[in-house]
């Protein structure tokens, strides 16, 4: 584990940004938009006001989820 | 002094009014532009939506974003926890829907068979304890099951929302007897769900006391979408006034007919006078 860089579990999926990365920059780099997606840090549900500003931690399972259509 | 207003009255759950007691499901509409025609045609304010991983493969899905299809103003959105197996992935889904920051209304669905997609009644009552004390505005589906259906309404859901059919099979009110107990028990709104296939068993629900119905693959495959959301809103409406009117009670089998016509008497001459 290097201390210049932070990896996470997006979706299930090890990506590795630099260290004092947030989740709001791992959307970015993913290219989903902020505005139309849900986020899940380590199971429990953020808030779309505070989502974006929350710095990343190693080994933090994100889970990215969208409203779809369904009955 | 007010004056009475003329049927079909309006519905409400959890103390929120509706003029529209069709609800309507988003899913298996040909394209968006198809989904946002029917909702429009149906007159619906309650809309269903679920939620998904979402595909980080890039590849372009129309449906991804809901959202941009459906006015979150004009339409109450109701996420649902399709896809739970049990009761804890249900409240986790329903948290993650919540945090969207729109009204926290939810339909509790959890049916761990894909093949029937029967909901389990166990973890459907704990997950519904659970969003109730979280404060959510819990509508649960569930087979139709009076007992369950007192259970839930007894936790404090909002609704019930017994199916008439299994999801998809367009049958129609197959749990009929089943569904007429709980209407009766009923302290809460009875909304219809699943397996409602023609604008009949639509008026049929309505008719016999049901106070929504919740359609969305009759509307969804049908060949104009838009049209049939128009025939079920016909047959919704119907079938409310009809019931809060009262229905005339059926003649048992073998009864003589009631003529509606006078039986006329000119055409052939009086038994008296020949």
């Amino acid at each position: 584990m290097s201390t210049d860089s932070v990896t996470a579990l997006a979706n299930g999926t090890p990506v590795t940004l630099p260290a004092g990365a947030t989740i709001g920059d791992l959307a970015a780099h993913l290219g989903l938009a902020p505005k139309a997606i849900l986020v899940e840090r380590n199971g429990e549900a953020l808030l779309r006001s505070e989502w974006p500003a929350r710095p990343l931690s190693e080994g933090d399972r994100i889970e990215f989820i969208r409203m779809v259509a369904g009955g | 002094m007010t004056t009475p207003q003329p049927p079909p009255q309006p519905l409400v759950i959890a103390g929120r009014t509706f003029r529209s007691r069709l609800l309507t499901g988003t899913g298996k509409f040909p394209s968006p532009e198809a989904m946002r025609a029917a909702l429009e045609a149906s007159g619906t304010e309650i809309v269903t939506v679920a939620l998904r991983r979402a595909d980080l493969s890039g590849e372009h899905d129309p449906f991804a974003d809901i959202l941009t299809h459906i006015d979150p103003a004009r339409y109450l959105l109701l996420p649902n926890t399709s896809g739970a197996m049990n009761a804890a992935e249900a409240v986790r889904l329903a948290r993650l829907a919540a945090s969207a920051g729109l009204p926290k209304w939810i339909k509790l669905e959890i049916h761990p068979d894909p093949r029937h997609l029967l909901p389990d009644p166990i973890e459907t009552l704990l997950a519904a304890e659970q969003l109730v004390k979280e404060g959510f505005i819990v509508l649960p589906y569930i087979n139709a099951d009076p007992v369950l259906a007192k259970r839930l309404q007894d936790v404090g859901t909002a609704a019930v929302m017994p199916l008439a059919a299994p999801i998809g099979t367009n049958r129609g009110l197959e749990t009929r007897g089943q569904l007429e107990i709980i209407i009766e028990q009923a302290t809460v709104p009875v909304v219809i769900d699943a397996g409602l296939g023609a604008p009949s068993h639509a008026a049929a629900a309505l008719e016999m006391g049901a106070d929504a119905v919740l359609v969305n693959t009759a509307i969804a495959i049908a060949s104009d979408p838009a049209a049939m959301a128009h025939a079920f809103r016909l047959a919704v409406d119907a079938g409310r006034i009809a019931y809060e009117t009262g229905l005339a009670s059926a003649a048992p089998v073998g009864a003589k007919a009631s003529p509606t016509s006078p039986l006329t008497g000119f055409l052939r001459p009086e038994p008296a006078l020949r």
